[in-house]
């Protein structure tokens, strides 16, 4: 499957049986040099839209939500020790956390990689 | 990353805070004003707009949530504490920046749109200070001062000293999109005394930020020797940041 993007700027992808999910490019451009990330614990619970981590740039400071709903089943650890990889790859290795989704048809709600481009082209 | 849709996008304009509901509160404890402060997004209305807060605390050192991750963070904390310095965490982005009876913090929050962006809510609380100070006959520039305690862009000074730090934070509250851009005001502070205190802060912790005390100064140092000072001053800013949100 395809990324899917919210219109907060997060994407998530499906991976075998979890799903991975991180910010965008247009928001780590928006942010600059993330210096900071705060990532969720691993067995947390999270709820579609709920806060999921903290995002912190030489800007500004932001959460970041969850795409959709599910059990984090692992977090991309490299970020504590190099937040800058957000900005590297944002949509590749600069991921945030993977689940397991609790409601899979909530990756409806979400746009497709051409709708969120033409959304970013709005802005 | 935060948006929504149905929402205006924050003008830079200086008439972007005019009619913005504004309160001036003095606060027992640091952590009572950060508090009030980090909820001031609850405040603002159902049309979006600015709503502002100034306030006083006793003096403490504010440091972001990066800072937590320095090898020594609470052997810092001690430290400080033995120096009379309580240290408390922000949610807003940036270092350590000291807060005291003699500096005022200023946060301006607002809904923001999908195309609102962190510079232009950054540049309307500027605006702002930056009628307050040519209200005192003070032409700030701003720009980062490298130098000093919590460096940023928009840091604003008056004859090269850094008298006002900002950070920002974006989250969403009852499924809206809000900001909240805050700024330190060195009002009657001696710059070089803060500049210790947060050096004593990152020497301790293990990290590499250093001060240099000459980089800050204070607004009533830029003020003429026979203008108001101490509580009189607070006073007066908060007066006049009252009468430019007035509308």
């Amino acid at each position: 499957m395809s990324k899917r993007y919210t219109k907060d700027h997060e994407w998530i992808e499906i991976a075998g049986d979890e799903a991975v999910f991180g910010i965008s490019h247009y928001a780590q451009e928006q942010l600059g040099d993330v210096v900071f990330v705060e990532l969720p614990e691993v067995g947390k619970t999270l709820e579609k839209g709920g806060e999921a981590a903290v995002v912190e740039s030489v800007k500004a400071a932001s959460e970041v939500y969850a795409p959709v709903s599910g059990t984090v089943t692992a977090v991309n650890e490299a970020l504590v020790d190099n937040p800058g990889k957000v900005n590297e790859a944002p949509e590749g290795e600069g991921w945030f956390a993977k689940i397991a989704l609790s409601d899979p048809s909530e990756l409806d709600g979400l746009m497709d990689e051409a709708a969120y481009k033409a959304f970013v082209e709005t802005l | 990353m935060t948006a929504v849709d149905l929402l205006p996008d924050p003008a830079t304009t200086l008439a972007a805070t005019a009619g913005a509901p504004f309160r001036f509160e003095a606060f027992d404890s640091l952590g009572a004003g950060l508090e009030a402060q980090q909820d001031l997004a609850r405040a603002i209305g159902l049309d979006g707009g600015p709503v502002l807060l100034a306030w006083t605390a006793p003096r403490g050192l504010i440091v972001g949530r990066a800072d937590t991750r320095l090898p020594h963070f609470e052997a810092a904390v001690a430290r400080l504490a033995a120096e009379g310095w309580s240290v408390i965490v922000r949610r807003a982005g940036g270092s350590a920046c000291p807060a005291s009876a003699g500096t005022l913090q200023i946060a301006l929050a607002r809904a923001v749109g999908p195309r609102a962006t962190i510079d232009g809510t950054y540049q309307e609380l500027v605006d702002l200070l930056g009628r307050l100070f040519a209200g005192y006959g003070l032409a700030a520039e701003v720009g980062e001062k490298p130098d000093a305690f919590c460096p940023g862009r928009y840091d604003m000074s008056v004859g090269g000293r850094k008298l006002v730090g900002i950070a920002q934070h974006w989250r969403q509250i009852a499924g809206r999109a809000t900001a909240t851009t805050a700024a330190t005001l060195l009002v009657e502070e001696d710059g070089a005394a803060l500049s210790r205190i947060v050096d004593l802060f990152y020497e301790t912790a293990g990290g590499t930020l250093r001060c240099a005390p000459e980089a800050v100064g204070s607004l009533r140092a830029a003020l003429p020797a026979t203008s108001l000072s101490g509580a009189a001053l607070l006073v007066d800013i908060a007066a006049r940041l009252e009468a430019l949100t007035a509308g």
